[in-house]
């Protein structure tokens, strides 16, 4: 038996064409020849990808953006995957205020958590500022890679790691060589949302860096504020073709290795 | 000497540690700073008085822009309970051939970072902006339509980031449903309508107070589309908390307002699970 709803239908293409609105406008505009942001255009042109592609002032906050997001994902997952580990398979005092604390950065609003941190290494005097960036996207990504790896662990087959004790191996060397290897989609799928979010974040970077240190979404920030022009545009669209390829290639990877 | 340290301390501890450093103790300056007083100067002085809440409750430009963000929040969740439930609904009950990829055209465009999609808003919004430049054209409007720097472009933005975590939310009630009972409804001789309003929706209830709770206490708080889609002319609170920290530098009544947003959010959601979900006993779903 199936029911049709016409009028769904139209309205639900109507939704789409709300969501994909603002990322062809702006696909659109990085082809604009003129030097500035108007409608209608005058014709096709690459120049703008042209001048953000060969320097300019996105490729530093680029590398910026990129060191920050790895350095978060090198120290965020092996701490997140040993809380989440921890959380599901030991028993203790405290367990759920610590797994409470532990998620609680998902709930608090990251402009307080920024103000917060600001107040805290002004009057710690911490003038480090890629070390105050990395130490707040630490605490922002732990909650991700804990959730996702709690429900990584909690799928897993128990037995298979206590076969793996009572055939000799250790406690470590089990939870390198069997628990972790089982755990691979979860493990994959936290990395990448730690890199994703870990590179769009913009709040934290406002209120933590300083001079000398801009990631890229500060700069686009900025740029849409004072310096509205077809090239924000184009390094726009390469984000947007850049998140939506990364995006693919994590759905391809996580319906490979959930296949085999 | 390892081995007598439970495991799970090992595995807990470097965590906790930073999770104490970098977390628990600036958000508890934040409280403290809150309760700091201020003296005309701008410098800050340590007391427990409430000179920064009185201040905010006495005086009405901020208690008005308290109640624009709260307002701003209760619009953007129900606009996007009304589209997300379309479209969650629509995705739920197309063919599982399609659905896969009708739910990725919902999610990969939404991944792109806020901050990019405020951009495209602003193109499309602005006063010389396509809607604007075509509305015109067709000749529906003479003079172009403020909606850049306007409550409802900040509305329109909003939406359009937050409706991924509505359909996320209702997508996964929709698809748990019991299908027997719909066609329970369907065979007895209800009409599509009637499946919908008195099967289908009361079903999904669990799923629509977590969607709209979710959206609106991030809507609260969320600072990127107030600050460029509504600019200087929609003050907001996440804004004005902006403000008052990096250009005003009066952090404690930044931490203040901070304190107020957060009492506000748990306030509205506790209310709002009260008289949507609070008539049936405890722990019955």
């Amino acid at each position: 038996m199936r029911r049709r709803f016409p009028l769904l239908t139209i309205v639900n293409t109507l939704i789409y064409l709300f969501i994909m609105a603002p990322l062809l406008v702006i696909v659109i505009s990085s082809f604009n020849p003129g030097e500035y942001l108007v409608f209608p255009f005058q014709g096709f042109s690459l120049r703008w990808y042209e001048a953000v592609l060969t320097g300019g002032r996105y490729t530093e906050p680029f590398w910026t953006s990129i060191k920050l997001a790895i350095a978060t994902t090198v120290v965020a997952l092996p701490l997140g995957t040993m809380i989440a580990y921890a959380i599901q398979r030991f028993d203790f005092r405290f367990k759920s205020a610590l797994q409470g604390l532990f998620l609680s950065p998902l709930v608090i609003p990251t402009l307080l958590f920024g103000i917060g941190l600001l107040i805290f290494f002004s009057y710690l005097g911490v003038r480090m500022f890629f070390l105050r960036l990395l130490l707040a996207h630490i605490v922002l990504i732990i909650p991700y890679v804990v959730r996702t790896m709690l429900a990584g662990f909690s799928q897993m087959e128990r037995a298979v790691e206590e076969a793996s004790i009572i055939l000799g191996a250790s406690p470590v060397k089990t939870f390198f060589l069997v628990t972790l290897p089982l755990a691979r989609p979860a493990l994959l799928a936290s990395a990448f949302l730690s890199l994703v979010l870990s590179f769009d974040e913009l709040v934290i970077a406002l209120f933590l860096t300083g001079p000398g240190i801009h990631t890229l979404p500060m700069t686009i920030y900025s740029d849409i504020q004072f310096n509205l022009s077809p090239s924000l545009a184009a390094v726009s669209s390469i984000i947007i073709a850049g998140t939506i390829l990364i995006g693919l290639l994590g759905i391809a990877v996580m319906r490979r290795s959930q296949k085999t | 000497m390892l081995k007598r340290i439970p495991p799970y301390w090992i595995l807990l501890a470097p965590g906790l540690l930073i999770f104490l450093l970098v977390f628990v103790l600036p958000l508890g300056r934040l409280l403290v700073l809150s309760f700091y007083k201020t003296d005309p100067s701008g410098a800050m002085e340590a007391a427990a008085v409430l000179d920064q809440y009185t201040r905010f409750f006495t005086d009405p430009f901020y208690l008005q822009m308290l109640w624009r963000s709260v307002y701003i929040g209760v619009a953007v969740s129900l606009i996007c309970l009304v589209l997300g439930y379309c479209l969650a609904y629509g995705v739920s009950r197309s063919q599982s051939k399609h659905r896969f990829m009708l739910l990725m055209l919902i999610a990969l465009p939404l991944l792109t970072s806020a901050v990019i999609r405020n951009f495209g808003w602003i193109i499309i919004l602005g006063r010389k902006g396509i809607l604007n430049q075509t509305l015109q054209g067709i000749g529906i409007i003479q003079e172009p339509l403020d909606l850049l720097y306007t409550p409802t472009g900040v509305i329109i933005a909003l939406v359009h980031v937050m409706l991924p975590y509505m359909v996320l939310v209702l997508y996964s009630v929709l698809d748990g449903l019991d299908r027997t009972l719909e066609s329970a409804a369907a065979n007895l001789g209800a009409s599509s309508w009637k499946i919908f309003w008195f099967v289908t929706l009361p079903l999904s209830k669990q799923g629509i107070i977590a969607g709209t709770l979710l959206v609106f206490s991030i809507t609260l708080s969320f600072f990127v589309t107030p600050s460029l889609i509504g600019g200087a002319k929609v003050k907001l609170m996440a804004t004005e908390i902006y403000n008052q920290t990096i250009n005003l530098l009066n952090w404690p009544y930044a931490s203040a307002m901070g304190v107020i947003l957060l009492l506000t959010m748990l306030l509205v959601t506790s209310l709002y699970r009260r008289v949507l979900a609070g008539r049936k006993p405890e722990g019955v779903h």
